[in-house]
């Protein structure tokens, strides 16, 4: 069994020291053990962590006499207003503000443990472990991306032709024109325009392809495709201007046309939809969206039921939780940016982006209300009695 | 090990144990916890599922009782869970009903990542997701929302997937003490190395 973490404090008020002990004696803190209190002239040489009131008048003496010489695992800082803290320490550090909530100091303990135990197992993965009787701690950012990585399996992966470019920046004008292109020249481009022509109709409607058919019900949200899936795929990424006849619209009764030697299979628009601007992207993305603009996805993609483009749902997370531009996305995620033009496409092509220049989104997520919630129990309330539920 | 533990809830017949058995097969465990209510206890009786994530730890999926719903609010905690699975019958007409209900249950652990899965919805049946994503929407949910099978491993796999990633964002952004301190100004001054 793991040696308990140790945690030293010093600074902190009596309601959050009995809070402290009362949550170290809790089953879901079993594997961490708090040390007494920092005294004025004495310190806990042994104490793997550290909480402390930066309120207290000797926080700063106390700092000092307690990192002398140790090497700082994770930190705890209880501050009232702002706090600047060195770089080495940023990544080290939990700030909580006074009035400190019971929650508030679970949630950072928790995030302390975290921070330990990432630290604590760089040298090697054998010493990951932790004892966990209860609740649960010692979970790094390092496991969650491992552990989704490992669900994510072995999806069947749609392989991708790339346009070959190099990274670019948001002021190279040049190098983004070239990176972008026009949707209406593509497949996906025109099936888009039809839908929005026909999609109040009830009916369905059909567009004659080369090589085939492609059967549209928007109200059920279905297509069927009369046609071999390479020749559509091949189509997909082509120029509608390099097809051998241009696509038309027409009426279902032209599905005659179609006898029973084509093969028939049934998709929806939105799948139908996202893969064809994937295959039109080739790593661009398109002309319509200025990616040097932050954004924020109004939804998920629905990837249970779409093809697997590469690091989708690591975009998907990223770009549903915070307000972003493509270049943002690609740095944080360390990818190349023609993953995220290419998701950029297909998300656009299903309208997950907001209409507008995303500005509204941007100024929403300033004011740090909705913009980094992924869940607002609050919100949902107020929804609920506002529609008298 | 690290440990993941994940709570799958939703109403009867939503999937929760079928999810379970395509992830961790059929070697479910039934455990009991048992809540203070009132001067009584009342048991709750959890169906749960280990699966071993190779260098990352354990996940432990927790189906919640749909017939004890009413005390999921008390059940669930940030402490104990690390995010929250809604499985919703996409064939029943009170599908959105069901979603605002457990919702509320759950929104005492607002700070926990969510993901939800619609089961039991055949392609011809796809309105009934759009109302449930746009009802999402005005609720100012941004959470992963499938279509899945919960017999099918990639379904539920995909799910947990998101899951996890909705955890590893909001870790990195630290949302939970922001939104439970009411912390909303960068930090800039006062602290001295």
């Amino acid at each position: 069994m793991r040696k308990p973490v140790s945690i030293a404090y010093f600074g902190v008020d009596d309601p959050v020291r009995q809070l402290l002990h009362r949550l170290s004696e809790s089953v879901a803190f079993s594997s961490l053990s708090l040390l007494e209190e920092v005294s004025d002239t004495g310190f806990a040489h042994e104490a793997d962590c550290l909480i402390f009131d930066i309120t207290d008048p000797l926080a700063n003496r106390k700092w000092r006499l307690f990192r002398a010489g140790k090497r700082i695992s994770a930190v705890i800082i209880i501050a009232q207003g702002a706090v600047s803290l060195p770089p080495r320490l940023q990544a080290r550090a939990v700030v909580l503000q006074k009035p400190l909530h019971p929650t508030a100091l679970a949630w950072g303990l928790r995030k302390l443990l975290r921070i330990w135990a990432f630290d604590g197992e760089r040298p090697t993965e054998s010493t990951a472990s932790a004892s966990v009787t209860g609740g649960y701690a010692h979970l790094s950012r390092l496991h969650l991306l491992r552990a989704a990585e490992w669900l994510h399996g072995d999806r069947e992966k749609i392989e991708f032709r790339y346009a070959s470019m190099d990274e670019l920046s948001a002021s190279d004008s040049d190098g983004l024109a070239r990176a972008s292109f026009e949707p209406d020249e593509y497949l996906y481009g025109y099936l888009r325009s039809a839908l929005k022509a026909h999609g109040d109709a009830s009916h369905a409607f059909v567009v004659r392809l080369p090589g085939g058919f492609i059967s549209l019900v928007p109200f059920t949200g279905m297509v069927t495709i009369l046609m071999e899936d390479t020749q559509l795929q091949e189509l997909c990424a082509k120029r509608l201007s390099h097809f051998e006849s241009p696509p038309v619209v027409r009426g279902t009764e032209s599905l005659e046309e179609a006898g029973e030697h084509l093969p028939r299979r049934q998709a929806s628009i939105e799948s139908l939809l996202w893969l064809a601007a994937l295959r039109a992207s080739h790593g661009r993305f398109p002309a319509s969206l200025d990616i040097t603009v932050p954004r924020r996805l109004l939804r998920w993609p629905n990837l249970s039921r779409l093809a697997d483009a590469p690091y989708a749902a690591r975009i998907s997370a990223l770009w549903a939780a915070r307000t972003m531009t493509a270049f943002e996305i690609a740095d944080e995620l360390d990818i190349h940016q023609r993953h995220v033009f290419s998701f950029a496409s297909a998300a656009q092509a299903l309208d997950l982006f907001p209409e507008g220049d995303g500005e509204v989104e941007r100024a929403v997520a300033d004011g740090r209300w909705l913009g980094r919630r992924l869940f607002s129990g609050a919100r949902v309330l107020t929804h609920l009695l506002r529609n008298g539920q | 090990m690290n440990e993941l533990p994940v709570l799958i809830v939703g109403p009867a017949g939503s999937g929760k144990s079928a999810a379970i058995r395509a992830l961790c097969g059929d070697r479910l465990v039934r455990r009991q916890v048992v809540l203070a209510d009132g001067d009584n206890g009342v048991a709750i009786g959890l169906e749960t599922g280990e699966l071993e994530i190779p260098a990352a730890g354990s996940l432990s999926l927790l189906a919640y009782p749909a017939d004890k719903s009413r005390l999921l609010g008390r059940f669930i905690a940030p402490e104990m869970h690390a995010g929250v699975v809604l499985l919703i019958d996409g064939r029943d007409e009170a599908a959105i009903e069901e979603l605002r209900h457990y919702l509320q249950q759950i929104s005492s652990a607002e700070s926990l990542p969510l993901a939800i899965g619609v089961t039991h919805l055949d392609l011809g049946l796809r309105k009934n997701l759009d109302a449930l994503a746009l009802q999402m929407t005005d609720f100012g949910l941004h959470c992963p929302l499938f279509r899945i099978d919960a017999r099918q491993r990639g379904d539920v796999g995909v799910l947990l997937e998101a899951l996890l990633l909705s955890m590893y964002v909001a870790e990195a952004d630290g949302a939970s003490v922001d939104r439970l301190t009411g912390f909303t100004e960068p930090l800039s001054s006062g602290f001295c190395s």
